[in-house]
């Protein structure tokens, strides 16, 4: 199966299909929240629809002697580095742009991230956010470099970079059967650099709304959109270097890559309000002791087995 | 005709960024400034199909002025937004080294006699540059990259031998031992 | 009321302040904010409602009036006295929601520029934190006047009134050192169409100046947004532990702070985010409340506390599960099956043990012992006095802070000493 690079004019289609997975996303949580509260589920599902209704209708707010520009930069700054991340997962048989470090690029992107959520953090002069957007980068301390060398792992089996060959490599077998440590690796680090679930430490998880505590209307909007495209973008891309993509019996190519995307994304979701938050500052220790050994094991496995297989 | 008008947009960019570096009046608006103009910089080594470079520059900056900022203001103490500071410091001595460097380098670009090509380039040009560069000390270099990262690793432990957490526990109180 | 309208009100969120002695009316709040499929509000810009429990004395009122300030607006705000008048209440703050005639009237009338708070030069609270004091705080201390009335241009020097305003740009002339009061950018942004920033809420700014230790000499600073600079550490500070001179904030943590004692008002002085000093006070209700609204040692007031420790410890599930219950215990028995159940859940989540193991250790054991306890239903009373409470969250982090207050379950109707419930 090749991958063939389409024209610019598709990229609002792409654009419009993340924010609708991602709106699922939302719904999805809204319903869970609904479970756990003892509602019916069907409430939650409006969720997403009843909040953004909420905060466009609510008026922003500034704070005394904030810097607003880079304020918003930053709380823009998620949902632009989600749409670029999804432009190199192939869709089925189409992507929208080909590039020959796909993987690279993603990595580069979520590292846009680190600056956005400080940013966001350091904009409204304010307690709370300016520590959760440094509690953001001590996380992310912890989790890049394990997730960079979980993103190394398939490109090494696949012997290239570019997504449309990682899908190709894993024609016979997903790369998660044999590589399960770097995708577990890989979904915390989508995890953690969405500050979702018990990552969620900088955006509110748990203590007087992190970033997010001085932000209200379409400034609110955008970062917990964003947060949601981010996760949609992580799935998306997990499942295309993990789960094998487009490779699958019956359905066409792009239906695979929906379904597994949709699946390892309401894993994702769901693991938010199952776990307790990990506070930042106890996280280093596991992270570079346990963790980073561990995906080191796992890419010299691979390693091995593509130099013996030839 | 594209390429071009891509290439001047990110050219453009990268020197008002750089320029912005020195003329906005808070930490965190020179850094992130720093780092757009290395990010267009980045990009514009994606119009020479240096894309491994070219991404590689993006997401090494954006880490690197996220870590930078942190430490300045951590070092500084400076309050966030509230306190405008001039970015520039023994303006003059910057200035003649900087002028000085721009011209020396700039004259050099213009007078060397470039070489012309000889031959066409070689399929895979990431792997001949490569070979190119040190095929004859392939060895040395695989042997250099595990020294220096230990190196890295090793005085990064010798000059912080404990963290706050080890020292005192969750809660932070009392002296450090220093 | 539009499609928006209707849609925007399903997920109304609500940021309930509780004044000492209305526990029983902030559960029913909370259980009816749950059962109208609404959400509490993490902080006031969250908030579409602010709902007070209780009768608060003046200095309480003038904080949430500060916190009204807060909210971005279509807000509406309504006071519940028994847990009998929640459902009016809150129907009648939607219905103020809705109406969007009176929304735009009230956005209209608000100031465009977002007040703020009183510099701590003009208080005590520097000293007084520092030294932490076991007296009673004189009522002219911090929330009021954080009052929003504050002439804060008045106060900036003429060094800030740069000669260039509007201009974005240093001025060549400027010193090539820091502090050169060039014209500002970070201030100089006139696009303030929200409001309001202060704290008293514990979500707060960085407007306090450290001035307690008068050797920062404020006055020939420069002044952005009439906000004195924060300073560096005095002498009785605690020392960093890293070294670093970091600047030192005051920071009002409460009385309106979500999973928060009732009407604890902490006052911390923090460096970077450590708190190096505190003192805590509880801010008192106008009227006595009335009898049994308190839940401690009661089978619901454990739940309670444990929803709120399982809340800021960022278990979302379990948290609404625990609070489901102290609502079954408040009407009749806890439902046996279901609390065996979640007790079970939660004593073995070796993550939560983890995050929990070590933060505020009193001679009985810490905030893993004590959620334990609760929920095993063998906790009993410990006295704790609000001094300790500082000391306990002196030189943590203001996130391990908070667990720590929420372990501790603090009951602020008593007077001192605080009964805490341990082991």
């Amino acid at each position: 199966m090749t991958v063939v690079q389409v024209s610019a004019g598709w990229v609002p289609l792409a654009a419009a299909l993340l924010l609708t997975v991602a709106t699922a996303a939302a719904a999805l949580d809204g319903v869970l929240a609904a479970r756990a509260g003892g509602r019916p589920l069907g409430e939650g599902l409006l969720t997403p629809a009843a909040e953004t209704a909420r905060l466009f209708r609510q008026r922003r707010r500034t704070t005394v002697a904030a810097d607003l520009p880079l304020q918003r930069i930053g709380g823009a700054g998620l949902l632009t580095a989600a749409l670029l991340m999804v432009t190199v997962v192939p869709f089925g048989r189409w992507t929208v742009a080909d590039l020959s470090v796909g993987v690279v690029w993603f990595n580069a992107m979520d590292v846009l991230l680190w600056a956005a959520l400080w940013l966001a953090g350091w904009g409204p002069n304010s307690v709370h956010p300016l520590v959760a957007g440094h509690r953001f980068l001590a996380q992310a301390l912890s989790y890049e470099l394990p997730l960079m060398f979980a993103l190394t792992t398939p490109a090494v089996a696949a012997g290239s970079l570019r997504l449309g060959d990682l899908v190709a490599a894993q024609s016979g077998l997903w790369f998660v059967v044999w590589m399960p440590v770097a995708f577990v690796v890989f979904c915390a680090g989508v995890l953690a650099f969405s500050a979702w679930g018990p990552f969620s430490a900088a955006l509110g998880g748990g203590a007087t709304g992190g970033v997010l505590a001085e932000s209200a209307g379409v400034d609110r909007w955008l970062v917990t959109a964003g947060r949601y495209a981010l996760l949609t973008a992580g799935a998306a891309f997990g499942a295309t270097a993990f789960l094998g993509g487009g490779h699958g019996p019956l359905l066409p190519a792009w239906l695979w890559v929906l379904v597994k995307t949709a699946l390892l994304l309401a894993v994702l979701v769901a693991l938010r309000r199952r776990l307790p938050v990990v506070r930042p500052e106890r996280l280093t220790v596991p992270a570079w002791l346990v963790v980073l050994p561990l995906v080191l094991v796992q890419l010299l496995v691979v390693s091995v087995v593509v130099v013996v297989r030839g | 005709m594209l390429s071009g008008i891509v290439f001047w947009v990110l050219a453009v960019v990268a020197v008002a960024a750089g320029v912005a570096v020195f003329r906005v009046d808070s930490m965190a608006r020179a850094t992130y400034a720093l780092a757009a103009s290395f990010v267009a910089v980045g990009l514009s080594l994606l119009l020479l199909d240096l894309q491994f470079l070219g991404v590689m520059t993006v997401l090494m900056m954006v880490m690197e002025m996220a870590i930078m900022a942190i430490y300045m203001i951590m070092f500084m103490g400076m309050n966030p937004a509230l306190m405008p500071m001039s970015m520039v410091h023994g303006k003059r001595p910057a200035l003649l080294i900087s002028v000085g460097t721009f011209a020396v380098l700039a004259t050099g670009a213009l007078l060397v006699p470039w070489p012309t090509r000889r031959g066409a380039p070689a399929a895979d040009l990431v792997t001949s540059l490569g070979e190119a560069v040190m095929e004859s000390k392939m060895l040395v270099m695989l042997t250099v990259s595990p020294v220096l990262f230990a190196t890295i690793v090793a005085a990064l432990v010798l000059a912080l031998p404990r963290s706050r957490y080890d020292r005192l526990g969750a809660d932070l109180r009392g002296r450090a031992d220093r | 009321m539009g499609l928006i309208g209707r849609l925007a009100a399903r997920r109304t969120a609500v940021l309930v302040a509780e004044v000492p002695g209305w526990a029983r009316t902030r559960c029913a709040v909370e259980q009816q904010v749950r059962s109208r499929g609404w959400r509490l509000a993490d902080s006031p810009a969250d908030a579409d409602l602010l709902v007070v429990c209780g009768d608060p004395g003046p200095r309480f009122a003038a904080a949430l009036d500060l916190v009204w300030a807060q909210l971005p607006g279509p807000r509406a705000r309504a006071q519940v006295l028994d847990p009998a008048g929640v459902a009016a209440a809150l129907d009648d703050a939607a219905a103020q929601l809705a109406d969007e005639a009176a929304q735009r009237h009230d956005a209209g009338a608000r100031p465009d520029e977002p007040p703020q708070g009183v510099p701590a030069t003009d208080t005590s609270i520097g000293a007084d934190a520092a030294d932490a004091p076991d007296d009673d705080a004189p009522d002219d201390d911090a929330p009021d006047d954080d009052a929003p009335d504050d002439d804060a241009d008045g106060a900036a020097p003429p060094a800030w009134d740069d000669p260039h305003p509007g201009s974005t740009d240093q001025d060549e002339t400027d010193q090539d050192d820091g502090e050169a009061p060039g014209a500002d950018e970070a201030t100089g942004d006139s696009d303030h169409d929200g409001d309001t920033d202060d704290d008293s809420m514990g979500d707060g700014d960085m407007s306090h100046g450290d001035m307690g230790d008068g050797d920062m000499g404020g006055m020939d600073m420069p002044m952005p947004g009439g906000i004195p600079l924060a300073g560096g550490a005095g002498d009785e500070e605690l020392p960093d532990p890293d070294g670093l001179d970091l600047d030192v904030l005051h920071l009002p943590l409460g009385p309106v702070l979500p999973h928060w004692p009732a009407g604890l008002l902490l006052h911390t002085t923090v460096q970077g985010e450590r708190i190096v000093a505190a003192r805590a006070e509880v801010l008192e209700p106008a009227a006595d409340a009335p009898a049994g609204g308190s839940l401690h040692g009661t089978p619901a007031g454990r739940w309670d506390a444990v929803a709120t420790l399982l809340a800021l410890a960022g278990w979302a599930d379990t948290a609404a599960a625990a609070a489901r219950l102290r609502d079954a215990a408040l009407t009749d028995a806890v439902p046996e099956r279901e609390s065996e159940r979640l007790a079970r859940r939660v004593r073995r989540s070796r993550l939560l043990r983890w995050s929990l193991r070590g933060v505020g250790v009193l001679p009985e054991g810490d905030a893993a012992d004590r959620l334990a306890h609760w929920l095993a239903g063998t906790a009993h009373g410990q006295p704790i006095t609000l001094q300790q409470v500082a000391d306990l969250v002196t030189g943590l982090d203001l996130a391990t802070a908070r667990l720590v207050v929420a372990s501790l379950d603090l009951d602020t109707t008593a007077r001192e000493p605080v009964p805490v419930e341990g082991a």
